[in-house]
């Protein structure tokens, strides 16, 4: 399974992000220790959120549960790091979901899937408008059909969903949008 | 406190984060704070500490875990104010 989230660094941040009545209801002590022992506490806070975020879409889809806002529950740890990409793990109850993350001077992105080996395809663009078509040149190319045959539908708990001709296509992918920017993350192999 | 006055409270409370303004025109029960408004979801937590501030009561994490709508924020606010 898999979940993705964006953010764009334009957007203020909140105004209460030190403020810890809001860090105690986001963060547990030990990702606000690693927040705030990093160069760049804004950045760090930001691309933690977003691993839980993302980790949440996939564990949401994973058991098909309904929308809950438990951030707390989701705990995240940065593995290893190197000037390309950020790879992490989030734990939630007893499952671990394998996070990757990329920062840029405008967004912060992470991806999370359930399977540790699973490949991704995952694209970022600056214009929320064309995410669904974008989507769907993908899957004309994976699936080997027309793009206007596709649609999304949301059925279960604001879950998207592809559908062609009508016909549930079954394809595990993630979108997200924040500001002026969206991004999509998709399962190359069903998982 | 009626329900229409907390309400009310909740409608300007979640106004400076809404996305989707036409959310607001039919503001009730019902409203999904991330659905119908297009909140953020790193905002719902300012939203939440404005709610501790204007009723004066502390939201703990269960209730938080299930504040999606204005009609869920009104029942955790009138449970609390009653403590």
């Amino acid at each position: 399974m898999i979940g993705n989230d964006i953010i764009d660094l334009n957007i203020p941040i909140s105004p209460n992000w030190n403020n810890p009545r809001y860090l105690n209801k986001l963060y547990t002590p030990t990702e606000q220790f690693v927040i705030f022992n990093s160069d760049n506490p804004k950045i760090s806070l930001q691309l933690f959120w977003t691993l839980k975020e993302s980790a949440y879409k996939a564990h949401q889809r994973l058991f098909n549960l309904p929308r809950t806002y438990n951030p707390l529950d989701f705990q995240c740890k940065i593995i290893s790091e190197n000037k390309e990409k950020l790879h992490g793990i989030v734990r939630v109850n007893s499952y671990t979901y394998y996070t990757q993350s990329r920062i840029t001077s405008l967004t912060i992105h992470s991806s999370a899937t359930s399977k540790k080996t699973q490949s991704t395809s995952i694209k970022v663009f600056e214009d929320e408008n064309i995410l669904k078509d974008k989507l769907f040149s993908e899957y004309s190319l994976l699936l080997k059909e027309p793009k206007t045959n596709f649609r999304i539908k949301k059925k279960y708990h604001n879950i998207p969903e592809l559908f062609s001709n009508n016909i549930n296509t079954n394809q595990v992918f993630s979108l997200s949008h924040h500001g002026k920017f969206a991004a999509f993350a998709i399962a190359l192999m069903n998982c | 406190m009626t329900d229409k006055t907390i309400l009310e409270k909740i409608k300007a409370i979640v106004t400076p984060y809404v996305q989707r303004k036409e959310g607001l025109e039919d503001f009730d029960e019902k409203t999904d704070f991330l659905t119908d408004l297009k909140i953020n979801s790193a905002n719902l937590v300012d939203v939440i500490l404005d709610v501790e501030d204007e009723f004066n009561i502390e939201i703990d994490n269960t209730s938080m875990e299930g504040m999606l709508t204005a009609g869920d924020a009104k029942r955790i606010i009138l449970a609390k104010i009653e403590n």
